[in-house]
């Protein structure tokens, strides 16, 4: 990718950035080489990439966006894991600012980045434990995350094996391709936006939930591996769905997602709908609002909100360039609120804030039967 | 309702208020999305903030913000 788009060095203002590329510049690529879809498709690869550290906002304000902002290809997962990089090459990268060099080092600089996200795709192969089921939706996305961390690996290999003179159109390999493919699979299933449609995603929902079932009675739970401190799994790449009647307390869960920039797709829902047996399925509480993301179905507005913090932080990107390490995390810190939540609000929220969410299921009609089993069960997941 | 949220809720809420921005100090955090949003109800649907001035300023402030706009669409 380094070779494919425009790095150079770029002024704001006062303030020169040097070696940057610009974020729609990089899915345009992304697309015009098949390595996604849509634009779309290429920014959930290309806020995985930030997320893993290969890609950096160059005030690491922002995740990959399909807009005029800049972004520098890093390093910095590398002086732990791989060590391939001498420190004299990575500053001429920093102070020289023709493209010939810049995009040399960039290039040695993917090689190594190869070699971490094969080792990432070679774990994450091993960690899934679906069910012998290959017809399940459980075992879709599992295989899909196996397949997009494989066509992440081979993406950056061809970036690094390419010679930098010929940025020619490449070819798509044949699991880049079978990965698509699923990916098309499961959009289908799941991007359900109108009323018909969510019948389809109930049946989905419902073969997961069955799948899964049965995967916890005979093998182990999935356990996404962790590396350098960043959990891998489908999620990465998953765009997060929400079930939201607009005006109801889902509005909560969706402004917390557009405060923190998550990649969001949202299926409106009308309160007659609740009590459906296509949308029990998919939360049994007939209640919004209600989550999936990746393979992870999420309900009870306060459960998503945390899973929403939990996954904000893993994108490292947002948080790295504004504290210093070692340092407490600043109070402009998203992390705070559950904190800040668990000490000082849970002692009034019995008088204050629970007197009006009462009220507020009143208002709407709803909420007012509950699983509890199911609900603490959620939280439990986040 | 109106003396409950008049007597409990609102001396809670200006108490971690005070002359701060946010509830959180001066800076916005998770926290006001979810403390927020049951004032805009408590506001828009029952008219609560009426005798609350501070709070009214603090929700009118969350109301400002770009993500509020777009996540309650015509609720405003």
């Amino acid at each position: 990718m380094a070779t494919g788009i425009s790095v150079k060095d770029r002024r704001y203002f006062l303030t020169v950035y040097n070696n940057c590329f610009v974020g729609s510049d990089a899915v345009t690529w992304l697309v015009q080489n098949t390595h996604a879809q849509s634009r779309k498709e290429a920014v959930l690869l290309g806020r995985a990439m930030v997320k893993w550290g290969f890609i950096r906002h160059v005030e690491g304000d922002h995740t990959l966006k399909d807009m005029t902002l800049w972004y520098h290809f890093t390093n910095k997962k590398l002086g732990a894991s791989a060590a391939g990089i001498s420190p004299t090459e990575t500053a001429s990268t920093a102070n020289n600012g023709s493209n010939s060099s810049s995009t040399a080092s960039l290039s040695s600089i993917s090689t190594s980045n190869l070699n971490t996200v094969r080792s990432r795709a070679s774990m994450v192969s091993f960690a899934p434990s679906s069910s012998s089921n290959s017809a399940s939706l459980n075992n879709l996305s599992s295989s899909l995350s196996m397949s997009n961390l494989a066509s992440l690996a081979s993406m950056a290999a061809r970036s690094a094996s390419q010679p930098i003179q010929t940025p020619a159109r490449m070819t798509p390999s044949a699991e880049v391709v079978s990965s698509y493919r699923a990916l098309a699979q499961v959009g289908a299933m799941q991007q359900s936006k109108s009323t018909n449609d969510l019948h389809a995603a109930a049946a989905g929902a419902a073969a997961s939930a069955s799948a899964s079932a049965s995967a916890s009675a005979s093998t182990p739970r999935f356990v996404p591996p962790v590396i350098g401190g960043v959990t891998a799994t489908s999620r990465d790449i998953a765009p997060f769905l929400l079930w939201h009647i607009p005006g109801s307390r889902s509005s909560r869960v969706l402004w917390l997602a557009y405060e923190l920039d998550v990649a969001v797709e949202v299926t409106p829902m009308k309160p007659e709908h609740l009590k459906r047996p296509e949308y029990l399925a998919i939360n049994p509480n007939g209640s919004v609002p209600a989550a999936r993301h990746g393979d992870l179905p999420l309900w009870e507005g306060g459960a998503i909100m945390e899973y929403l913090l939990k996954f904000a932080a893993l994108d490292t990107a947002k948080f790295e360039s504004k504290s210093t390490p070692g340092a407490p995390p600043s109070p402009a810190s998203p992390l705070q609120p559950p904190e800040w939540t668990q000490v000082n609000w849970a002692r009034h929220q019995m008088y204050s804030y629970w007197s009006i969410v009462t009220l507020d299921e009143k208002l709407f009609g709803f909420g007012s039967s509950r699983l509890t089993n199911s609900t603490s069960a959620s939280y439990a997941l986040v | 309702m109106t003396t409950w949220f008049n007597h409990v809720v609102a001396p809670v809420l200006q108490q971690h208020l005070g002359d701060s921005e946010y509830i959180n100090g001066p800076n916005f955090t998770a926290t006001d999305v979810y403390v927020g949003f049951s004032l805009f109800v408590a506001e828009t649907q029952l008219g609560l903030l009426q005798t609350h001035k501070q709070l009214k300023a603090y929700l009118y402030r969350l109301m400002a913000r770009p993500a509020f706009q777009a996540a309650l669409k015509g609720w405003q």
